[in-house]
C-alpha cells in the first residue's frame, strides 16, 4: 500500500486552507466521517460568522481567555487541552489535524512538517518526506536530525534530553515503534513492531511536537521551559505566571506570515469575569462558558456563540468489579432509566446532545450499529428484577467539583430512584477525585462520574478505556471492565489501516461495549464557545484546537 | 524601643515556622497531588508516577519539608510545580499588585470612613448621620462578589466608564492612567466593608470622646469648634480606629480572594487560590510565608503607632 501527496497538491493546499476547506486533499487518508446537519440542530461544528469573508487586515491582537493556567511551555509535558492549545500555536508536528475542516464531525489528518508519507506494504514502515526550508524560531533548520532529537527525547533514556514525563505520555504512540531513523537529511522513518492502522492519526495527537534541537542543547531541560522554540506561526514573547502568555507573529513562517501581530492567552478563572471581559471587548474569544450563560452571550450583538462539539462524553463509569453493577442487566437497566429530554433540553438547555454511545459522534467507530438505549423505566425495572434486584439497591457515586456536575448528577439520581436504585452522591474536590479515580474505581463506589478530553477522537481510545490490558496502573480502564471479546476485537482492529475497514472493526468493539454497558453515557457536550464578531477567518471544528494563522481582527 | 522592636521581630520566626509547617502538612493530608492535576484526566497512574518522581513528590513528606526548609533558609522559595517559574519572583510581582489594590482600598476606607464617622458623630441624629449609617450597614453586609458584579455590570459594561477586569489593558502599553482606570472598581469593592467598619467605629468612638470633660475644657479655653473636634476629640478617638485599619490592612494583604477573582486582579489571593487547586505546594508555602510576614509586621507598626498617638503608652 502506498499513500502520498504530490507536490502539485501541496501547492494548492495552502490556497484551500485559506478558504477554510482542505477536505479534498486529505480525503484519501481521512477516516470514515458522518456528515452533520446544521449546528443548531446537531452536534456538528460551526464556523465563526463570516469566516474568511471581508478584506483581510494585517496587524492587531487576538486575545482569548483560558480558565486555567498551563504547565511549562514544552510539548509532551501534559495532555490537557488548554496547554496543548497554546503549544500548538508555537510548535508543530509531522502530521496535524485539519483545523479548517468545519464540515465533518471528525476532523481529518493531513501532512504538516512532513509533506508526504509512504507506508510499506506490510504496514510496518512509515517513511516521511520532510518539508524543506522550514526553520525554528531560533533559525535552526528543521530536518531529520531535529526529528531524531525529539524522538529520543521521548524514547532514549541515555539521551541528554530524555524526559520521563514526555516518555510516559507519548508511550501510547511510541510503544508501537521499534525504531526511528533518519534516512537522509529530509527523510524520516518509523518502523513499527506490528501494524497499527491508526498510526498517522496517533501522530497528529499533539503529544509529539518538534522542539528546536539547538534550544534543547543550549538551555537544557530546566531552561528550555523559558525558551519555547518551535516552527509554528507564532513565537513566544513572555509569560506572566497566573496572568497571561503573549505570542508574536512569526514573520518567516513557512506557511506564510500570520495576519495577527500578537496572540494573548489571558487567564480568567471566573466564568462571570470571562463573560464581562468578552462583552467589554477586552478579549475576543472564550473557550469555556457555563451553559446558563449562553443566553447572555447570545444576547450581545457583538458576540457569536459557536459550537465545538468536542469528543467529550459525560458518563458514569460503573463498577464492573464489585457490587450489583457487576451484573450486565443492572448496567443496562441504568442506561434505560434516565430521561433524555429532561436532562438535555430542560437542564442543559440544548447545549448538549443525548449520548448515543460511550464514544462521541466524532469518534471513528460512531455511529454504532447496536440499538440505542432510550428512556424506558419499565424495561429498566424488568431488567433489574431479572438480575435479582427487584427491590433495587443502593450505591455511591464519586465525582469531582468541576463543571455543572451537581445538577446533572442530582437529576440522574432522581431518575434512578424511580426504579429503586438509591444513589448517594459523594462530591470531592477535583484534584482529590482525579487522584483517586485515575488509579481505578475503588470498591466502595458503584460509579465515578467523568468525561474524556484530548484523545477521545482516536479508535485507540477504545483500547485505553475498555481493554482489560489497560486497567490501572497501565491504562485508563478505571471501571475494571473486562471482556475477552472486546480484547480480541481490539487486537483485530489495531493493524487495519484502511480507514473504512478500521472504522468498521472499531464499530464492532463499540457494539459489544454498548451491549455490556460498562458505563452509563449521558450526553455529548456541544461545547459552546463565544467569539466577538470582529474576529474573522476563525474556523471552529470538532477539534478543541484552532488555527490562528489565517485569522484577523477587524478594527 | 529598639529592643522592643527586635524582640517582636524575633518572635515572628517561630510564628512563620509554625505556619509553614501546618500548611505543608495540611496540603499533604488532603488527597490529590500536583502531578495528577498537571497531567490532566487522560494520564495513567504510570504517567503520574513518572512525573511525581521527576518533581520529587514521591519522597517521604518529612524529607520534602526538610528540603524546602533548607532552601528557604538560603533565601530560595523554589520553583512552581505548575509553571516552573521561580516562586519568589512570581509572588513578589503578585504581592506588589495586591499591595497597590489594598493601599487604594485603605485610602478610600480611611478618607471616606473617617470623614463620615466624624461628621455623623458631631451631627448626631441628623439626616446625614442616619443616611450614612444605613449606607455603612449596607456596605458592611454586602458580599464583595455581589457588589463587584453590580459595579462591573453597571459602570463597566453598562456605561463603559471602567474596564471590567485586569490590571492593565491587554492591548494597551500600560501606564499609570491605565492602571488607575482598572483600579477604581476593585478598590471600591474591596474598600466597602472596611469603610463601613471604620465609619461606624469612628462614630461611636467620637461620641464617647465628645462627652468627656476635656472637650468641655477645650471649648471653655475658647478654641474653635473645628480645632476642638479634630485635635482634642478625633485624636483621642483614633486608637480603636487604628487597630481596625491595621488589622484590615494585614487581612486584605493576605489576598482579597473574592475581589481579585471577580476583577481578575493578578494579586496574591488569586494566585494562592489557584495554587491550592493545582496543589502547587511551593507557591502556597511561599504565599503563606509572605502573608504571615506582612501581617506580623503590620501588627508591629500598629502597636508602635499606639505609642505615638497616646503618650501614656510606652514600650521598653
Amino acid at each position: 500500500m502506498k499513500r502520498s501527496t504530490t507536490s502539485k497538491a501541496r501547492l494548492t493546499r495552502r490556497a484551500l486552507l485559506m478558504q477554510g476547506s482542505a477536505i479534498a486533499l486529505v480525503a484519501a487518508c481521512a477516516p470514515a466521517v458522518t456528515s452533520s446537519p446544521s449546528p443548531a440542530a446537531s452536534a456538528g461544528p460551526s464556523a465563526a460568522p463570516a469566516a474568511g469573508a471581508g478584506t483581510p487586515k494585517v496587524g492587531g491582537t487576538f486575545a482569548y481567555a483560558s480558565n486555567v493556567d498551563v504547565a511549562p511551555l514544552i510539548p509532551g509535558s501534559t495532555a490537557t487541552v488548554a496547554h496543548q492549545r497554546i503549544l500548538s500555536m508555537m510548535y508543530e508536528g509531522l502530521v496535524t489535524q485539519d483545523l479548517h475542516d468545519t464540515k465533518n464531525s471528525a476532523v481529518a489528518e493531513k501532512p504538516w512538517l512532513a509533506e508526504s508519507w509512504d507506508i510499506s506494504p506490510d504496514g510496518l514502515q512509515y517513511t516521511f518526506k520532510l518539508r524543506q526550508n522550514v526553520k525554528f524560531h531560533d533559525g535552526t533548520p528543521f530536518d531529520a536530525d531535529a526529528v531524531k532529537v525529539n524522538f529520543e527525547r521521548a524514547t532514549l533514556t541515555t539521551s541528554p534530553h530524555y524526559d520521563k514525563t514526555v516518555a510516559g505520555l507519548s508511550a501510547k504512540i511510541f510503544n508501537y515503534v521499534a525504531k526511528g531513523e533518519a534516512v537522509d537529511k529530509y527523510t524520516w522513518r518509523y518502523t513499527l513492531k506490528s501494524p497499527v492502522g491508526e498510526f498517522i492519526r496517533l501522530l497528529a495527537d499533539r503529544v509529539i511536537l518538534m522542539v528546536s534541537p539547538a534550544a534543547l542543547q543550549k538551555y537544557g531541560p530546566a531552561g528550555i521551559v523559558d525558551h519555547p522554540i518551535g516552527t509554528g506561526p507564532f513565537k513566544f514573547v513572555q509569560r506572566v505566571a497566573g496572568q497571561k502568555i503573549e505570542l508574536a507573529k512569526n514573520a518567516e513562517y513557512w506557511g506564510g506570515a500570520p495576519k495577527l501581530d500578537k496572540v494573548i492567552m489571558t487567564i480568567i478563572p471566573d466564568a462571570q469575569a470571562r463573560l464581562a471581559a468578552l462583552r467589554s471587548g477586552e478579549i475576543d474569544f472564550v473557550t469555556e462558558m457555563d451553559p446558563d450563560q449562553a443566553a447572555t452571550y447570545r444576547a450581545d450583538a457583538n458576540v457569536s456563540v459557536v459550537f465545538n462539539p468536542s469528543p467529550m462524553t459525560w458518563v458514569w463509569m460503573l463498577n464492573n468489579r464489585q457490587g450489583p453493577t457487576t451484573n450486565k442487566k443492572v448496567r443496562q437497566a441504568l442506561n434505560y432509566a434516565w430521561n433524555r429530554n429532561a436532562l438535555v433540553k430542560d437542564l442543559l438547555l440544548d447545549l448538549a446532545a443525548p449520548a448515543i454511545a460511550p464514544a462521541a459522534p466524532s469518534h471513528p467507530a460512531s455511529p454504532p450499529t447496536h440499538a440505542q438505549y432510550t428512556y424506558d423505566p419499565e424495561k429498566a425495572k424488568k431488567l433489574l428484577a431479572e438480575a435479582g434486584y427487584a427491590n433495587g439497591f443502593s450505591m455511591t457515586l464519586a465525582y469531582g467539583d468541576r463543571g455543572a456536575n451537581d445538577q446533572v448528577n442530582t437529576l440522574i439520581q432522581s431518575d434512578f430512584r424511580k426504579i429503586g436504585v438509591d444513589v448517594k452522591l459523594e462530591k470531592m474536590e477535583y484534584a482529590a477525585f482525579l487522584s483517586m479515580f485515575s488509579k481505578g474505581l475503588p470498591d466502595q463506589y458503584g460509579a465515578g462520574q467523568t468525561f474524556w478530553a484530548t484523545s477521545a477522537h482516536l479508535g485507540q481510545w477504545l483500547e485505553t478505556v475498555f481493554s482489560s490490558q489497560f486497567q490501572p496502573p497501565k491504562g485508563n480502564n478505571r471501571t475494571w471492565y473486562s471482556s475477552a471479546e472486546v480484547d480480541r476485537l481490539l487486537d483485530e482492529a489495531r493493524p487495519i489501516s484502511d480507514p473504512k475497514k478500521s472504522a468498521e472493526a472499531y464499530r464492532k468493539v463499540l457494539d459489544v461495549v454498548m451491549e455490556d454497558a460498562p458505563w452509563v453515557w449521558f450526553y455529548h457536550d456541544k461545547n459552546p464557545m463565544a467569539v466577538r464578531k470582529r474576529v474573522r477567518g476563525l474556523d471552529i471544528t470538532s477539534s478543541p484546537f484552532f488555527d490562528l494563522q489565517p485569522v484577523w481582527v477587524d478594527a | 524601643m529598639t529592643r522592643y522592636i527586635v524582640g517582636r521581630l524575633l518572635q515572628t520566626i517561630p510564628v512563620l515556622w509554625g505556619a509553614s509547617l501546618i500548611v505543608f502538612l495540611l496540603i499533604r493530608l488532603i488527597p490529590g497531588d500536583a502531578a495528577t492535576v498537571l497531567l490532566g484526566s487522560d494520564a495513567t497512574p504510570e504517567n503520574t508516577e513518572a512525573l511525581r518522581e521527576q518533581l520529587g513528590l514521591n519522597e517521604p513528606i518529612v524529607v520534602q519539608y526538610w528540603h524546602w526548609l533548607v532552601k528557604v533558609l538560603q533565601g530560595d522559595l523554589g520553583v512552581s510545580i505548575q509553571t516552573r517559574a521561580p516562586v519568589f519572583e512570581t509572588l513578589m510581582g503578585k504581592f506588589g499588585n495586591t499591595l497597590i489594590l489594598t493601599m487604594a482600598a485603605m485610602v478610600i476606607a480611611a478618607v471616606v470612613g473617617v470623614s463620615a464617622g466624624v461628621v455623623s458623630a458631631t451631627k448626631r441624629h441628623s439626616v446625614f448621620d442616619r443616611v450614612a449609617m444605613v449606607i455603612a450597614l449596607f456596605g458592611n453586609s454586602m458580599p464583595a462578589f455581589w457588589l463587584g458584579l453590580i459595579l462591573v455590570l453597571t459602570l463597566g459594561l453598562g456605561l463603559g466608564w471602567f474596564p471590567t477586569g485586569g490590571m492593565y489593558s491587554l492591548r494597551g502599553d500600560g501606564g499609570l492612567g491605565d492602571l488607575l482606570r482598572h483600579l477604581i472598581l476593585p478598590a471600591i469593592t474591596l474598600a466597602s466593608v472596611t469603610t463601613a467598619l471604620v465609619a461606624r467605629m469612628v462614630r461611636s468612638s467620637m461620641l464617647e470622646v465628645l462627652n468627656q470633660d476635656y472637650m468641655t475644657t477645650a471649648r471653655g479655653k475658647g478654641l474653635t469648634n473645628r480645632t476642638t473636634i479634630w485635635r482634642h476629640g478625633f485624636r483621642n478617638a483614633l486608637l480603636p480606629v487604628v487597630t481596625v485599619l491595621g488589622l484590615q490592612f494585614g487581612y486584605l494583604l493576605g489576598g482579597a480572594v473574592v475581589t481579585e477573582t471577580v476583577f481578575v486582579w493578578p494579586g496574591i489571593g488569586l494566585m494562592t487560590f489557584t495554587a491550592i487547586g493545582t496543589r502547587d505546594v511551593p507557591v502556597i508555602q511561599g504565599a503563606i510565608l509572605m502573608t504571615a510576614t506582612s501581617f506580623v509586621l503590620i501588627n508591629l507598626v500598629v502597636d508602635l503607632a499606639y505609642a505615638y498617638l497616646d503618650p501614656r503608652i510606652k514600650y521598653s
